[in-house]
């Protein structure tokens, strides 16, 4: 149905939110981290869980969960750091994505997605690019671009004036 | 065999920009000091030099309309070379317009720059020729002399054999044109001698293995068609020889004139191989490195650094003899590879010093003020990220000082000043900061202007009790001065909150003094590097953060609900009460505050301020590692770095932090306006 429905046969990592399970395109996917100690940053939204240090260079991390509209994630020990490459205005950018659990990496035929439901997900349906449907298992494809768009991650910056509005009152 | 794809010459031309604006800053630098001095043969002959170089590399790269303007600009200086133009500030003038043509010329795609223009300033420039020619008539005769069509004696036969050396084309030369340029002089009969060439599985293709016998027939003389070689010389072997006649006739054809030019000729030559002879040793003593290259290096340094903080920490842990004296090792190691490789982007101010006499020599025609720039300190080393972004401040203060603060030549006079001013511009090491100062002999500040203007502004109220440096600071808030204040306050001011802006994201300080009648003083203190930083490890809520240690004055201790008062957070300093932001309200922290709390008194615009911490956990040296596009507006953060346990700590930026309180503080006071009239 939509111009970015997906056409090809492609690897995808499957991982857990809640009992939801979803799928990122491997070629987006960096690495997968066991979760570290994570630096907040002080009065920016709280979906932006902070920064981390991968080898040297600092990475932002995002509750994904959050951007979904659940429950802060809580640390267990399944809790992983999915380090993403997303593009951004244009510009590329390495953005850590925590996530419940982290399955496995899939095989998917074109016939075996679906384009996304209109309505009844609980997730913004344009961050979908499709229902992957595994034996019995219904997983979402993210366009993970699309969920750190610029627009939505243009918060980080407008949140900002509005909570220091808070502080003020 | 010739090397001609476009990438390639890209390159070529390139590094041939890279040279002509090396060639212009020097061209420019000796013009002024010519203007200064008025004349100086050392000073013509640089500049004739430095045409001459721009002229021919120029012609080589493919720049045909730099290279003929350039020409025709050579021509001139070669009249005041031999003494026929005097040096004029007229001249000088016309000059130094010409170079921007040429810049615009160079940097531009197609060799844009305005051909009007250019024919407007050789014009103007042959104008002051003819001038001085009617006014001398004697030297009339001379001048016919000195501009002989290259090609003007008796049409001789040369053979000519040139073989380029295995590097020629490695220099960026190109055997075919340098063919063409001989075929300019007149007709040319050329025959390729192919033996050297080697089998073709032994071709480099870089290399030239071809030489060439010419036969040329022109009225140039011999160093005519020797400069054609000019810059190749040191590459390849030339032979030039006259067919039959010898070459003592054809001096005598041309007669004193040949003469004078052959001088010229070999003069220039004996400049350009002296240039290119230092070159080389340079190219031996020194690399030029892209700079993104050198901060990976630095990167990779800064990397390094934390994994051996790390090693440390475990080391010091283990208590295992033999690992502590490994990691004792490589911290030695590693803090001196930091030093290291932190010195090689350090690079003297000078270049962006020296670009300002150019600005105070417009500046001070423009505005018919003499002006006189003294720079100090030139040589004083900071990093060439700093450097980078201190052109644009220094150019505000510098046209600052010379738009509003030195008084016009009469005034000068009447308060017994000399009537050339001085604009001093000086650099020196304080500590691991930089100071340079901005500093002018001219009128100062007016603060009753200033306070004037502050109190029509509803900044401060009209009976406010202010100092003069209370004063002064009210010249550095945004948009304090506008067009419409320029005839009250002489417009001191304009841009002055872009200049602070410039400086507190160097995470610098400015520091301004002005002595009414006698001059303005104006401070900026940088840090060396924007690399690592020296701070102050401290904790709020459970987190760690860096506070710059340039911009922190003292800690104190506080405990329990001490300082609350009505007018806000107060904290006693030696009987100062100096206002203080609790870092855990501003950043939301809901955990428990410990029972002591500790405050970090910086000092800021607003004057001294202090910001609360839990705690202060110590001194630490760290690599400042930016944190990306996403967190780019994040206030009063300012980056993050890496510490020894692997964990991410934020650095803040104190005077963003303290705007920040102050803009929630006035935004609560809005609504209780303070009693108004």
């Amino acid at each position: 149905m939509s111009a970015s429905g997906v056409t090809e046969a492609g690897q995808y990592l499957t991982f857990r939110l809640g009992q939801e399970t979803f799928a990122i395109e491997v070629a987006k996917v960096r690495e997968v981290l066991d979760l570290a100690p994570i630096t907040a940053i002080p009065r920016t939204p709280e979906f932006m869980s902070g920064v981390i240090n991968l080898r040297g260079s600092v990475v932002p991390v995002v509750d994904l969960r959050l951007c979904f509209e659940m429950a802060k994630t809580q640390s267990t020990r399944n809790t992983c750091i999915v380090v993403v490459e997303v593009l951004l205005d244009n510009e590329s950018l390495v953005i850590g994505a925590l996530a419940d659990s982290v399955e496995e990496v899939v095989d998917l035929e074109p016939e075996q997605i679906q384009p996304p439901p209109r309505i009844g997900t609980r997730i913004r349906t344009d961050f979908i690019r499709g229902m992957g449907k595994r034996d019995t298992q219904f997983m979402m494809i993210l366009d993970i671009d699309r969920v750190f768009s610029a627009e939505d991650l243009a918060m980080v910056r407008s949140q900002e004036p509005a909570r220091a509005g808070e502080a003020a009152a | 065999m010739i090397s001609s794809p476009s990438t390639s010459a890209e390159l070529l031309q390139q590094s041939f920009r890279e040279e002509g604006r090396e060639i212009l800053a020097d061209l420019e630098s000796a013009l002024l000091e010519l203007h200064k001095a008025g004349g100086g043969a050392d000073l013509v002959s640089r500049i004739f030099r430095g045409m001459h170089t721009l002229k021919g590399s120029g012609a080589m790269f493919g720049f045909d309309r730099l290279a003929a303007f350039t020409h025709d600009l050579e021509t001139a200086f070669d009249k005041v070379r031999n003494g026929l133009l005097p040096v004029s500030p007229d001249l000088v003038n016309l000059s130094l317009a010409a170079l921007d043509q040429i810049r615009t010329m160079l940097e531009s795609e197609n060799e844009g720059g305005d051909a009007g223009v250019c024919s407007g300033i050789l014009a103007r420039i042959r104008q002051l020729w003819g001038d001085e020619r009617g006014a001398a008539a004697v030297h009339g005769e001379k001048a016919a002399v000195v501009v002989p069509d290259v090609a003007s004696g008796p049409a001789r036969n040369w053979r000519i054999r040139f073989a380029p050396g295995p590097d020629l084309m490695r220099c960026g030369a190109s055997p075919l044109l340098l063919l063409r340029e001989l075929g300019e002089l007149g007709d040319t009969e050329i025959e390729a001698c192919l033996e050297r060439i080697p089998a073709l599985a032994d071709i480099d293709p870089e290399q030239c293995s071809v030489s060439w016998d010419i036969r040329l027939k022109t009225g140039a003389g011999r160093d005519a068609i020797r400069d054609v070689f000019l810059f190749v010389e040191d590459v390849c072997e030339l032979a030039i020889e006259e067919e039959g006649a010898a070459a003592t006739e054809a001096a005598a054809a041309c007669g004193a004139k040949g003469d004078a030019i052959a001088r010229g000729l070999a003069e220039a030559r004996n400049a350009g191989s002296g240039r290119r002879a230092t070159d080389r040793q340079e190219s031996a003593a020194s690399l030029r490195i892209p700079a993104a290259r050198l901060d990976q290096l630095v990167g990779l340094v800064g990397e390094l650094v934390t994994v051996q903080a790390r090693l440390s920490e475990l080391s010091a842990r283990r208590e295992d003899s033999e690992i502590a004296q490994a990691a004792e090792e490589i911290e030695r190691l590693s803090s001196a590879l930091r030093e290291n490789s932190m010195n090689l982007r350090m690079m003297p101010i000078r270049g962006t010093f020296e670009r300002f006499r150019r600005l105070v020599h417009d500046l001070a025609r423009e505005l018919n003020k003499p002006v006189e720039l003294a720079i100090e300190g030139a040589d004083t080393e900071l990093d060439k990220a700093v450097i980078d972004r201190l052109g644009d401040p220094l150019m505000h203060l510098i046209r600052n000082s010379m738009d509003h603060g030195i008084e016009p030549p009469e005034v000068r006079s009447a308060r017994g000043k000399p009537a050339v001013a001085t604009i001093r511009l000086a650099a020196r090491h304080v500590g691991a900061t930089i100071e340079i100062v901005v500093s002018d002999d001219g009128g100062g500040i007016d603060s009753g202007a200033v306070r004037r203007r502050a109190v029509e502004r509803g900044m401060a109220a009209a009976d406010a009790s202010l100092s003069e440096q209370e004063v002064l600071a009210f010249l550095w808030e945004p948009g304090f001065s506008t067009a419409e204040a320029v005839t009250d306050l002489s417009g001191r001011g304009v841009g002055m909150d872009v200049v602070r802006r410039a400086i507190e994201s160097l995470r610098g300080s400015i520091d301004l003094r002005s002595r009414p009648g006698q001059g303005t003083n104006i401070a900026l203190r940088l840090p060396l590097t924007l690399a690592i930083i020296d701070g102050l490890l401290v904790e709020v809520g459970g987190g760690r953060y860096v506070l710059p240690l340039a911009a922190t004055l003292e800690c104190i201790e506080l405990s329990g609900a001490q300082g609350e008062h009505a007018a806000g957070r107060m904290a006693d300093v030696r009987g100062e009460l100096v206002p203080y932001i609790r870092l855990r309200d501003h950043f939301g922290v809901k955990t428990a505050a410990p029972e002591r709390e500790q405050i970090m008194v910086i000092e800021s615009d607003a004057g001294r301020c202090g910001l609360m911490v839990d705690k202060v956990l110590g001194n630490c040296q760290t690599v400042i590692r930016s944190l990306g596009k996403l967190f780019r507006e994040v206030q009063g953060v300012s980056g993050a770095t890496v510490l020894g346990d692997g964990t991410v700590a934020l650095i803040l930026d104190p005077p963003r932090l303290v705007q920040d309180a102050l803009r929630t503080r006035t935004r609560g006071a809005r609504a209780h306006p303070p009693g108004a009239p």
